[in-house]
């Protein structure tokens, strides 16, 4: 997954843009945190991959447009690399106890969210919980445009008719 | 037209909205990462202080407690060589003799009672 939505690649930020992007940062650390439960994190892993993530933006030398989709990528990539890792060093049993948790049975946009592809969970979470563009999206993830109006539209109808029942 | 549904929109706020991220403090797996590290410069520790303390109560037994501790090393290493299976014993127990010989400490040595001060008769 590319992480895009960045401003000019050659160009760095001076000590008020650096301020700013951190700020912009700042703000959107609630939202990503929330995007990062959304794709099936814990509460602790998405705490974690989210500090991670900010460790990063503290050292992100080239402007950024979206904060929250930088973010969101960087810290999702995180909390994936840190989730297969400890499923390399843990038993299976123990990780087949552990991954599905009393929350999934408890919400149920969870648990839909975690029945859909990676990339349909992930354009929806953008688009729904970080509230980006179609196009930011796109950006985000390097796929057409259209490619991401169709998976909002499919998702959208797919977790309508799991969650709420019927078409709109 | 939004491509976006108000009653799925409305679910997601519902549930995520509650969340709010724990205050940033340090990473919790961090303190896992620096327990785990302090647990490895102990075990370091106290292998490298067994090791010392073998490599003295070697060099006591070959009679060279008092030559310098590269010395002792040596003969720990030549002792531990004339023990392995394969070897050329009679060899390896001539080289010891020789770094003995060499280290320039008396027989006495051995037995030496670092409180003791007078000379022996």
């Amino acid at each position: 997954m590319a992480v895009t939505i960045a401003g000019e690649p050659d160009a760095t930020l001076d000590a008020p843009a650096r301020e700013e992007w951190l700020a912009r940062c700042e703000t959107a650390y609630a939202t990503v945190y929330r995007a990062l439960i959304a794709m099936g994190a814990t509460l602790d892993d998405a705490a974690d991959a989210l500090q991670d993530a900010f460790e990063e933006a503290l050292r992100q030398r080239t402007p950024v447009i979206r904060a929250d989709g930088w973010l969101f990528v960087v810290a999702n990539r995180k909390w994936r690399r840190a989730r297969w890792r400890r499923r390399i060093f843990r038993p299976l049993g123990v990780v087949r106890a552990t991954t599905g948790s009393d929350r999934d049975e408890e919400i149920d946009l969870l648990r839909e969210l975690g029945r859909l592809t990676e990339r349909q969970r992930t354009v929806i979470v953008a688009r729904y919980v970080l509230g980006l563009s179609q196009r930011d999206i796109g950006d985000m993830l390097g796929i057409a445009p259209g490619t991401v109006a169709a998976t909002v539209h499919q998702t959208t109808a797919l977790l309508r008719e799991r969650l709420i029942g019927g078409t709109k | 037209m939004s491509d976006i549904d108000t009653e799925v929109k409305r679910l997601f706020d519902e549930r995520l909205g509650t969340l709010t991220p724990p205050p940033r403090t340090e990473r919790r797996a961090r303190r896992g990462l620096r327990v785990a590290a302090a647990a490895a410069i102990a075990t370091l520790g106290f292998a490298g202080a067994g090791l010392v303390v073998n490599v003295n109560a070697v060099a006591a037994t070959n009679g060279v407690d008092c030559a310098n501790f590269l010395t002792k090393v040596q003969v720990w290493a030549q002792s531990h060589r004339s023990d392995l299976a394969g070897t050329d014993h009679s060899a390896a127990k001539a080289e010891l003799a020789k770094l003995v010989a060499a280290s320039g400490c008396s027989p006495h040595d051995s037995t030496h009672d670092s409180t003791h001060t007078r000379p022996h008769h």
